[in-house]
């Protein structure tokens, strides 16, 4: 994950950035972008509050499918860098993290 | 002074006796705040006549909607202190305005709901509510149809965007240190997301914001609190030393209701 460094930043959705329900399907909609969200990703869309790290959202993940810790990480990061690229995930250094 | 309870059934004999009530009449039917008991002494009374040809009217005022014919005539009368503000469609106009909200038209790339005027739209927030005058058989197919439509997402849609588009605003104001612009776009923002909560739930009158606190003690939402709504309306937790503290949780929660709506 490129725009992570060492003092593990956390991931928040930009002040602009919204999740629609539109015709049964879910989308981030950003300011240039949008992406529509499975099932999943709407799970982990919705850790995402600006203070949780990636561990402690894949923890969540874990918990809610019953998957190992290792196999929701990888999840987790692949969504957050899709959405990152996307410019709908922003990664906060300054925030304090929590890790679930 | 006036009485704050309505008799609808005083309203055709009220018309026909000043000469009010074109022989075409297809429906009469009231609305507004008498009707959903929130009158008080000063509340006009709002009546609907639907016609079937344009009738002239008396008074200058005419309201322009993107119908044909494109305009509505009104009359306004006194009845025992009490002012009755009296609009009159065609048939043809309230058919024109429910084919731009059936669900054809909703998921027709022509967006034809688009056009709708604000005295349209206001007439689709009315018609919900709308108590007959007459034998309730024109207003009862009305509802229907409108029940049947997609009149509901549509209003839920417009208050969306509107909402969508000051977040956006009071994002960008924020981050370019405008933080009063920014308060001012997120309260607004906050307001239409309420208006489009409230539609979801059946509760329509993005026009009449003043009404906007009744209609949610009518709601039940999890995603939205009275209280919460309430200290939101109000700015109570706004700290004139950290405006931009106000408009990020305001945001925050046009986002949170906004991800509960569906259009």
């Amino acid at each position: 994950m490129t725009e992570q460094n060492d003092s593990a930043p956390v991931p928040r959705i930009p002040l602009n950035v919204r999740l629609r329900k539109h015709r049964g399907r879910h989308l981030a909609i950003g300011y240039e972008h949008a992406l529509e969200l499975s099932p999943t990703a709407v799970f982990i869309w919705n850790q995402i509050d600006g203070t949780t790290d990636v561990d402690g959202i894949a923890q969540a993940v874990s918990t809610e499918y019953a998957i190992d810790v290792e196999t929701a990480l990888e999840d987790v990061r692949a969504l957050l860098d899709e959405l990152s690229g996307h410019q709908l995930v922003v990664w906060d250094s300054s925030a304090q993290p929590r890790h679930g | 002074m006036s009485d704050q309870t309505l008799d609808l059934t005083a309203i055709v004999p009220e018309l026909r006796t000043r000469g009010l009530l074109p022989a075409d009449t297809a429906g009469v039917f009231a609305s507004g705040s008498m009707v959903r008991g929130w009158g008080n002494e000063t509340s006009d009374v709002d009546v609907h006549v639907i016609t079937g040809s344009l009738r002239e009217s008396s008074i200058a005022e005419t309201g322009h909607v993107s119908l044909e014919p494109n305009v509505l005539t009104y009359e306004r009368v006194y009845v025992n202190g009490r002012r009755w503000d009296i609009e009159y469609w065609t048939q043809s106009q309230v058919d024109q305005l429910l084919a731009k909200v059936t669900w054809e038209a909703y998921n027709s790339p022509d967006s034809p709901w688009s056009t709708l005027s604000r005295t349209e739209l206001g007439m689709l927030e009315r018609l919900p509510y709308a108590a007959a005058a007459d034998d309730g058989g024109w207003l009862s197919d009305v509802q229907q149809r409108l029940r049947d439509s997609a009149h509901r997402v549509i209003l839920v849609g417009i208050s969306l965007r509107e909402s969508d588009g000051l977040v956006e605003d009071a994002a960008g104001q924020l981050a370019a240190g405008d933080v009063h612009s920014a308060v001012i776009a997120a309260r607004l923002a906050f307001n239409h997301i309420v208006d489009a909560l409230q539609a979801q739930e059946g509760q329509f009158g993005s026009l009449w914001p003043k009404w906007r606190a009744r209609r949610m003690t009518l709601i039940n939402s999890k995603v939205l609190t009275f209280e919460t709504y309430w200290a939101t309306e109000t700015m109570a937790n706004f700290d004139s030393g950290n405006p931009g503290a106000w408009v990020e949780d305001t945001i925050g929660l046009c986002r949170k209701i906004s991800s509960e709506l569906e259009v």
